[in-house]
């Protein structure tokens, strides 16, 4: 109760205060000129005006969240293209006389630091990681990227150009995507020479269909809306509607997509390490890596947590990052 | 004739991304029993704020009431809590809103959605309570009340739904009813039959209403009194008569003007009022209206005016009405 | 109502016949001949297998067969061991069915609720909590929940407690089943919860929401009588590819618990490289995940009475 009255004394000496600073002011003759209205202030616009992109970049890059993401990836890309160039191992260098060593343990060959230990062959798990971080993030960057071409064009031809094409080419990838995107990752994998090259085909070929979809979608919600009926009205050029408009239109929700697409590729690729589909030996890859470590994770459970801390660490920022992408191009939060 | 509600000086305040949105500043009005205040303005001057925080519906934050006072049946209504407020929406004061096509839950039966209005604050079986219910969308004028309460609400043109919602009101017969924007969503022919039944509403339970509209040609035959705002101000108030034959703001005189009548004559030419509202992320330092004001002096560029009183409750807050103003002023160029 | 499923039956026999045909290629595309892996296949298998395929016959006939006799519900002998793949797939699905309605069951029921606590008070310690849960979950591969939660819980949870509350691995117990299904359905929870929350927020911004309060409701009864019904909706869509996602997922768990379900049977040939059993659990697993899809379409008609009017309309 006494809280109530607290607050009801604060509200009336706020309203006090409101009250003299607002007396009302005793105008004098020269007060009363007429001046009309003004044209150039009726129409102002209080808020300073800011380009889409220069917004959502101000908006990305004021959350801590982005911002801690964006660094962690950083660090580990920085970690994974520059460690084995100044690491004392390379990757497939054995130590056979110090196995599954533990961390910070030294080699008794060189007389170097295992910074993070080795493997049961006396392979310098630092430098694997590094090694097949380089590979993960590669085969998962260079999958995303083909598979947003080929998703923009295939969904952008079909929903800019519409009609019969468009029917046939949506009712294609609702066909494919009946079945479990898994399975048929699996289903290739099985009928593709083993090696790098044809898994990053095999994620092509199952991958695109989410981007093309979405594409679609957009392009066809964005050609009938106004703004884009009143650029036609004015008897702008299908070519300028599409860069002009679409495009940019489009940008933000691919953009947004593709960084939430990098964490699935991840998953692919460790996933199908797990059940014996990854990189061939001896290469290293995270999944690869960690699919090693399980087999011995109970004795030396050091050798699958570093490879799943990086693999859940950058899935994470990946996911966080999306998040933040699209919360910073979600034009409703434009207020 | 005691006043259903009584509202001070309210100031509401919104806290957004950008920053502090004053959306309301500094309201004052009050509704008699059994009377129909009318709030028009045009879209984004407050009205909808003030209404909904009358009972509290803003979610606060990012909404918060600055200061003033909101008294309703004598139960202070800002320093009430959410459960105080709970037994006051629907008991004493209700609300309609604008669009209702949204505004019933779609998954839900009209009937199921009245009932659980009514047992809310009256104590019924849920056989009565059935009941009241029918009984209430034929007081509302819907046909086949007992088979329409079995349907869900897409079962039901636009106008029907609205009548659904005025029978929920009113179902716990609260003292006053607020009606945000209740014909806009609506065709013409529906938004007469809607006010009709207003009309008749307010005559068979004696509920006070607050109708808010952007339209004064929809109050002028239910409103007792109309409040004017602009801004986040009540920029003039009176009976429904002075707003409509003497205008004393020069907003209100527009308002009037750019409203087509049967009686228009062909040469008299509809007016707009040139302009927006200001941005009330930054609201001008003097009259809220002078930049789109005819009669604009260079006081009202300075310095806000006060409120005068003209007679029997007519108030206006325009430096015109301010006594030393030269009542021959000579305007234009 | 009939045109739409109509539609989606065509759509299902078409991805099935895709899935066959893949299946098919697959078989014949193996580097050299398929039934020859160089290693000793029992004699009587091989003679089964030329039978049973044609392979003398041109490819197009070889297809024919294949197809009919898939229609059939028979895949085919696995050349590893000499069992027909269908009584394989007999024998080891119910397993796998056990594990994964226990997974979805688990991931639904506590998705929802984690959406609905994370929406209703958001932007509070609670809402960043369950959020970061379901982000955990998305980030993290279920083989890896799988071996922590094995290590942890099931290794490591004894030495402290002084007894065993978990078992490792196997599926006999109430106890062993909990972990394997708490693995393979963490993704999917993190997948309900996140949309959960959306529809939620969506839900609770809705005007008839408004409505509710301002008759006086109390937040607990819009919530439950209002906002949920309607923000359950499209998490019935995601439950369709998620029942995919449970299903691979499997793949992965069954072998980290050593449960002998179809998963673990499907890891174990393609590690063996035995083309027929691959084959012939593919196209269950396609037939199987179509039949869910459809279903949950169908379901998704009938829970909303606002698509009912819109085919009686259309």
């Amino acid at each position: 109760m006494s809280k109530k009255k607290e607050l009801a004394a604060q509200l009336a000496a706020q309203a006090e205060a409101r009250r003299a600073a607002a007396a009302p002011y005793t105008p004098n003759a020269a007060d009363f000129q007429w001046v009309g209205p003004d044209a150039s202030s009726r129409e102002a616009i209080a808020r300073p005006s800011m380009s889409f992109f220069q917004d959502a970049m101000r908006r990305l890059f004021s959350s801590k969240k982005a911002i801690v993401c964006i660094a962690l990836i950083l660090l580990i890309v920085v970690f994974c293209v520059f460690y084995p160039m100044i690491s004392p191992f390379t990757e497939q260098e054995q130590h056979v006389t110090h196995s599954n060593a533990a961390m910070f343990s030294v080699c008794p060959d060189t007389g170097k630091m295992h910074i993070l230990g080795t493997d049961t062959l006396g392979r310098d798990l630092m430098t694997r990681a590094a090694m097949g971080g380089r590979l993960s993030l590669a085969m998962a960057l260079t999958a995303v990227v083909v598979n947003g071409v080929i998703g923009l064009v295939y969904g952008g031809v079909s929903g800019y150009v519409g009609g019969w094409l468009d029917n046939i080419m949506m009712r294609a990838v609702e066909i494919i995507n009946g079945i479990p995107y898994l399975i048929l990752l699996i289903v290739l994998m099985m009928v593709l020479d083993t090696g790098v090259s044809s898994m990053i085909l095999a994620y092509i070929l199952v991958g695109w269909t989410g981007i093309a979809r979405m594409t679609r979608g957009q392009i066809v919600s964005l050609k009938e809306q106004e703004f884009v009926i009143a650029a036609k009205a004015m008897g702008a050029k299908p070519r300028r509607i599409l860069f002009k408009h679409l495009i940019p239109n489009l940008l933000s929700v691919i953009i947004v997509q593709m960084t939430m697409a990098i964490p699935g590729m991840i998953f692919n690729e460790s996933f199908l390490s797990f059940i014996g589909l990854g990189v061939p030996v001896p290469a290293s890859s995270w999944g690869q890596l960690a699919n090693d470590g399980f087999d011995r994770f109970r004795l030396y459970p050091s050798q699958m947590m570093i490879p799943a801390v990086l693999i859940c660490v950058t899935m994470l920022s990946f996911n966080l990052l999306g998040d933040a992408l699209r919360d910073a191009f979600d034009p409703k939060l434009r207020r | 004739m005691a006043d259903v509600l009584k509202v001070e000086n309210l100031h509401v305040s919104f806290d957004t991304y950008a920053g502090e949105v004053h959306a309301v500043r500094g309201v004052t009005f009050h509704v008699g029993e059994g009377e129909v205040l009318a709030i028009v303005g045009e879209s984004g001057c407050g009205k909808s704020v003030t209404a909904q925080t009358i009972m509290k519906l803003n979610p606060m934050p990012p909404a918060r009431i600055k200061e003033g006072s909101i008294d309703l049946c004598g139960k202070d209504i800002v320093a009430a809590s959410e459960k105080e407020m709970q037994d006051i929406r629907g008991r004493l004061v209700s609300m309609i809103f604008q669009d209702p096509m949204t505004c019933l839950n779609p998954t839900m039966k009209v009937g199921k959605q009245l009932t659980e209005a009514i047992s809310q604050h009256r104590k019924m079986t849920r056989e009565e309570a059935k009941k009241e219910a029918v009984r209430l969308l034929e007081m509302v004028q819907i046909p086949n009340a007992a088979e329409r309460a079995e349907m869900y609400p897409h079962e039901y043109s636009g106008g029907m739904r609205q009548r659904a919602m005025i029978a929920m009101a009113m179902s716990c017969e609260p003292k006053l009813l607020i009606a945000d924007e209740p014909t806009t969503a609506l065709d013409v022919t529906i938004q007469a039959q809607i006010m009709q039944l207003m009309a008749k509403v307010r005559k068979e339970t004696g509920t006070a209403i607050i109708l808010i509209t952007h339209d004064l040609g929809v109050v002028a035959n239910l409103a007792d009194r109309v409040a004017v705002m602009y801004a986040g101000k009540i920029m003039e108030t009176g009976t429904a008569e002075d707003i409509f034959y003497r205008p004393q703001h020069p907003y209100t005189q527009a308002l009037l003007k750019s409203l087509p009548t049967v009686d228009t004559d062909r040469s008299e030419k509809l007016v707009s009022i040139a302009g927006t509202p200001p941005d009330l992320f930054a609201p001008p330092k003097g009259c809220e209206f002078a930049s789109r004001c005819d009669h604009c002096m260079k006081l009202c560029k300075q310095h806000v005016p006060p409120t005068y009183d003209v007679g029997g409750g007519h108030m206006a807050r325009c430096w015109r009405l301010h006594p030393d103003f030269p009542k021959d002023q000579k305007e234009g160029n | 109502m009939a045109r739409f499923i109509g539609k989606r039956l065509i759509y299902s026999v078409l991805t099935i016949f895709l899935l066959l045909t893949i299946t098919f290629f697959m078989m014949h595309l193996m580097p050299g001949n398929p039934f020859a892996t160089g290693k000793a296949i029992n004699e009587n298998v091989m003679a089964a297998l030329e039978a049973k395929y044609g392979l003398d016959k041109p490819l197009w006939q070889q297809f024919l067969i294949y197809v009919s006799n898939a229609l059939h519900g028979d895949f085919g002998v696995s050349y590893k061991n000499g069992r027909s793949v269908t009584s394989i797939i007999a024998e080891s699905f119910p397993y796998s069915a056990e594990l994964g309605i226990r997974a979805m069951i688990f991931a639904t029921i506590a998705g929802l609720l984690l959406g609905i606590l994370a929406a209703v008070k958001r932007n509070t310690v609670w809402d960043s909590g369950s959020m970061f849960i379901a982000l955990l979950g998305v980030s993290m591969p279920s083989f890896i929940i799988g071996a922590l939660l094995q290590y942890f819980l099931g290794l490591k949870l004894p030495e402290l407690i002084g007894f065993r509350l978990f078992p490792i691995t196997g599926w006999n117990t109430e106890m062993s089943k909990i972990l394997p299904a708490f693995a393979l359905g963490f993704s999917t929870l993190s997948v309900v919860s996140r949309l959960m929350r959306t529809s939620m927020l969506d839900v609770l911004n809705q005007d008839y929401i408004k409505t509710a309060k301002a008759k006086g409701l109390s937040q607990k009864k819009i919530i439950w009588k209002h906002a949920v019904r309607n923000a359950i909706m499209p998490i019935v869509t995601v439950l369709g590819p998620q029942v995919a996602a449970i299903l691979t997922g499997a793949f992965v768990v069954e072998n980290i618990f050593g449960i002998p379900g179809m998963g673990r049977f499907f890891v174990t040939s393609i590690q063996n490289n035995d083309f027929t059993l691959i084959a012939g659990t593919t196209l269950f697993y396609g037939a199987f995940l179509v039949i869910a899809n459809l279903v949950v379409d169908v379901l998704y008609c009938f829970i909303d009475p606002r698509v009912k009017l819109a085919e009686k309309e259309g």
